[in-house]
């Protein structure tokens, strides 16, 4: 049972190019839950988890685990708590899918023994369902298929938080279910996950919280029901949206009509 | 008695004989220096010489390097020849000559000859390494004799000239060609250019001021095909210069093959003479 | 995937036979009796000469492979090579102004040092142009800018050579060889290979977790900064240390991961020292060739290389339109 964790950003500011991309965010994600960062293109989704992760410097403000900043943090020690799956998923050399997932052990080579690696690598590859793959050359897969080894690699990580950057994008709907269902049993183990996703009607499937940002500003921060108002929605994204309960499946859908007239 | 053995003794003493720690297995690696050596030295002290010297368009002993033995200039037949004697020019490969010195193998060092004086000089030099000084003496003596014979006649109009050869390279003001060119009477359009050494002539520079005399550089017909002529260029066509073969190895090596090149320059003088008197008396 | 085990040794047997082909071929021949007293000559030939010029074709091939495998796995880019970074070129330009100053048959050891220098003068502009926190791209061109300095430089050299004899000892040190390279040049280079193969192989990691490219790889806990850096300066001293002593040897850091990558995976840690390897023995077979190639005089060896990394680009240029249609 992992220790509760806390991932907080406290006046998050970040400019580039003379532009104000983050402004003066404050926000907290906790572990055991997964939480959605939405927001249109350009809304600074990626970058906010950018700076979570500690790959993108601040202008200003801080981002504390557990209270520590994480600029203190070695960058090793970092990786061992975090793992983070940039958006675009680069994959530079044809090495095999076993190679490709034990990448993830990276932060624990002088931790961890040869045998703890690969017991991780293959829990890994167990939980995403990549074994069957584990000699195949990574570029002979398909988007999809690649998609769930890069997943691999940063489940293979074992470490207390995963931020994602759009994992779903390229996957089919019944693997982007698969991937959800393992994100939710990660956090249900008490590990935080944090996602963007730019799919409304996914992120209000499956995340427990959203934070809903818009021109650098957090707008909306609560359970998915709570957040993703109408109001907020118009607002934001510009679109009527309805949501509804379809009673046998259980958890309540949203459903967009479409832009907003006026 | 006594006067026919002081004869006899003053006999002995002038014929050149090699003393007996003259060097006996005498290594070059240089063209130029091979075709002093040959002249010095009887070819059984001939350990060898370079391959570059059986090279017919550069060599001045082309046909007897064919008869010598040679080396490719490396190091390891340098030291299976056992030598006593090495000479090599300052652009000999660097790593060659280190690992000459690094066997203890000596080696004596030959700069690119710039003037008549320089070419005399080390053809003295190499006379006293292989312990020929009389015949190094008479050496010099043939050349001077032979240039001697080629200076231009007092009261003799001086030509202008150039060297225009191989990649269109001329010899410039600091040139063993130069001197000898001074000497017969031609002045160098190179020189007054400030083109020093051997760099190329622009052709605007011929074009504009054609000097009287052009010697073009000319391969042999050992070579094979007339369409090996060098100078190709339609401009050239118009410059109304007297042409004259000038071998490109005289370009490449002084020393003994200053005689043939001043031989060359004093007839190209003495054609031009002709043709201006021929062409005065129409 | 056991055949993978097999790489190295076979690799490694390889080297072997072909140091001592590299040892027995050259003009002169060797009897089996060198070893007796009576062949002085040919003991000097075999441990002035021809050892000397094996174990330099060991340093340096491997110098080369390595440096090759490492900018390839670096820039993520099969077409990356030793060069690309400009110090070779630097390098060359040392040595070659020692040539022109008249200072390099001084003693044996002012040409590769003259390169060496060159090669530290490279790193350092390098390190001026591309900033400490330089992206991929970055450095790369500023490697550009410093090799274009350099070619410039050598070009002037050359037309301002005293004769055309001078300009022509420079081209010949620049075609690359290693005929009559001796203890000295080892004693020079080899240390410097040394240390920059520890700085490369240092950062092993960095290079496999580039794979993910430059935000996974800093999410893996990878300093990249310093990863660049020491990248550099190991790919730096160990091509200096080669180019100082040889000349310009190309295609050898270019064609011996390319050739690896299949036979050993694609990781590119594991690509490092079986290039090393590779890069010997493509080297001690290119000077193995030179001394057996009719005509005379040795061809020089950077031209040999020359003339195996154009058939080597061709097979690649036809594989890829094969996969293509």
């Amino acid at each position: 049972m992992k220790v509760a964790s806390k991932l907080c950003a406290a006046d998050l500011t970040f400019e580039r190019g003379g532009r104000r991309i983050l402004d003066s965010i404050g926000v907290q994600f906790a572990s055991g839950q997964v939480t959605a960062v939405l927001g249109p293109n350009g809304a600074g989704k990626s970058t906010l988890l950018g700076c979570m992760a500690g790959l993108l410097r601040a202008s200003h403000g801080t981002v504390d685990l557990d209270g520590t900043p994480l600029t203190a943090l070695a960058a090793d020690e970092r990786a061992r708590c975090m793992a983070f799956l940039p958006q675009i998923p680069e994959i530079s050399w044809p090495v095999d899918v076993a190679t490709l997932v034990a990448l993830g052990r990276i932060p624990f080579r002088h931790r961890a023994s040869d045998a703890e690696n690969e017991a991780a690598v293959q829990r890994a590859m167990q939980a995403t369902r990549t074994t069957q793959w584990s000699q195949r050359t990574v570029t002979t897969l398909s988007g999809g298929e690649r998609a769930r080894v890069l997943l691999a690699r940063v489940l293979a990580g074992e470490s207390n938080w995963i931020l994602a950057d759009e994992p779903f994008a390229g996957l089919d709907p019944a693997h982007q279910f698969e991937a959800a269902d393992l994100l939710r049993s990660l956090a249900e183990l008490g590990r935080g996950v944090v996602l963007t996703i730019h799919d409304l009607a996914l992120a209000a499937r499956i995340a427990d919280r959203v934070v809903v940002l818009h021109r650098g500003r957090v707008v909306a921060d609560g359970a998915p029901e709570a957040a993703l108002t109408p109001p907020t929605l118009r607002e934001v994204y510009g679109i009527d949206a309805q949501w509804f309960s379809v009673r046998e499946r259980g958890a309540p859908l949203i459903a967009i009509h479409g832009r907003h007239a006026g | 008695m006594k006067r026919l053995l002081l004869a006899l003794l003053t006999l002995t003493a002038a014929i050149p004989h090699a003393r007996a720690d003259a060097p006996q297995r005498i290594v070059s690696l240089n063209q130029c220096l091979d075709a002093v050596l040959v002249e010095l030295v009887p070819t059984e002290r001939i350990a060898a010489i370079s391959h570059y010297s059986r090279d017919p368009l550069r060599s001045p002993i082309a046909e007897l390097a064919q008869r010598l033995p040679i080396t490719y200039e490396s190091a390891e037949e340098i030291v299976a020849l056992r030598p006593d004697l090495v000479l090599a020019s300052r652009h000999s490969a660097i790593p060659t000559r280190n690992a000459l010195r690094r066997v203890g193998i000596h080696y004596e060092l030959f700069d690119v000859a710039f003037s008549l004086d320089e070419s005399l000089a080390q053809i003295r030099r190499i006379a006293a390494l292989v312990g020929n000084t009389a015949g190094g003496e008479a050496l010099v003596g043939r050349i001077e004799h032979a240039i001697e014979a080629a200076r231009l006649p007092p009261g003799a109009r001086r030509l202008t000239a150039a060297v225009y050869s191989t990649g269109g390279n001329t010899a410039g003001a600091n040139t063993v060609t130069d001197d000898l060119m001074q000497i017969v009477g031609l002045d160098n359009l190179a020189a007054r250019y400030g083109i020093r050494t051997h760099q190329p002539l622009q052709l605007e520079l011929l074009v504009a001021a054609p000097p009287d005399l052009l010697l073009v550089g000319e391969i042999p017909d050992a070579a094979g095909t007339q369409a090996a002529r060098i100078v190709q260029h339609r401009a050239l066509r118009k410059v109304p210069s007297l042409r004259w073969d000038f071998p490109v190895r005289f370009m490449y090596c002084s020393g003994p093959t200053i005689v043939e090149e001043v031989v060359a320059l004093a007839a190209a003088r003495d054609a031009l003479y002709a043709t201006s008197r021929r062409q005065a008396a129409r | 995937m056991t055949t993978r085990r097999w790489i190295m040794p076979s690799l490694l047997a390889l080297v072997m036979l072909l140091a001592i082909a590299s040892i027995v071929v050259g003009r002169i021949v060797l009897g089996w009796n060198v070893w007796l007293d009576q062949d002085a000559i040919g003991r000097t030939i075999l441990l002035e000469l021809r050892l000397p010029r094996a174990l330099l074709g060991i340093a340096i091939g491997a110098a080369l492979g390595l440096a090759g495998a490492a900018m390839q796995g670096y820039l993520r880019n099969p077409l990356a090579d030793p060069g690309t970074l400009g110090v070779s070129s630097m390098a060359a330009f040392g040595a070659v102004l020692s040539i022109f100053f008249g200072i390099a048959d001084l003693q044996p050891w002012i040409l590769p040092a003259s390169g060496v220098a060159g090669a530290m003068v490279g790193m350092v502009a390098l390190f001026l142009l591309a900033g400490v926190t330089a992206s991929a791209l970055t450095l790369v061109l500023s490697g550009v800018i410093l090799s274009s300095i350099a070619v410039a430089g050598i070009a002037l050299v050359l037309s301002l050579s005293p004769s055309p004899w001078a300009a022509g000892e420079i081209v010949r040190w620049l075609l690359g060889a290693l005929a009559d390279r001796s203890l000295d040049d080892l004693l020079i280079s080899t240390p410097l290979i040394a240390i920059g193969a520890v700085l490369i192989l240092g950062a092993r990691r960095a290079l496999d977790a580039l794979t993910l490219g430059e935000a996974g790889a800093r999410s893996l806990g990878i300093d990249l900064g310093r990863a660049q850096w020491q990248l550099a300066g190991g790919v730096g001293l160990v091509v200096g240390a080669s180019v100082a002593v040889s000349g310009i040897i190309g295609f050898v850091g270019l064609v011996v991961p390319h050739l690896l990558r299949p036979l050993v995976g694609a990781k590119p840690s594991a690509l490092l020292i079986p290039s090393a390897v590779g890069g010997a023995a493509l080297v001690l077979a290119g000077d193995v060739v030179v001394r057996l190639l009719p005509g005379g005089s040795e061809v020089q060896l950077g031209v040999v290389m020359s003339l195996i990394g154009a058939p080597f680009f061709f097979a690649l240029l036809y594989s890829m339109r094969r996969q293509v249609t």
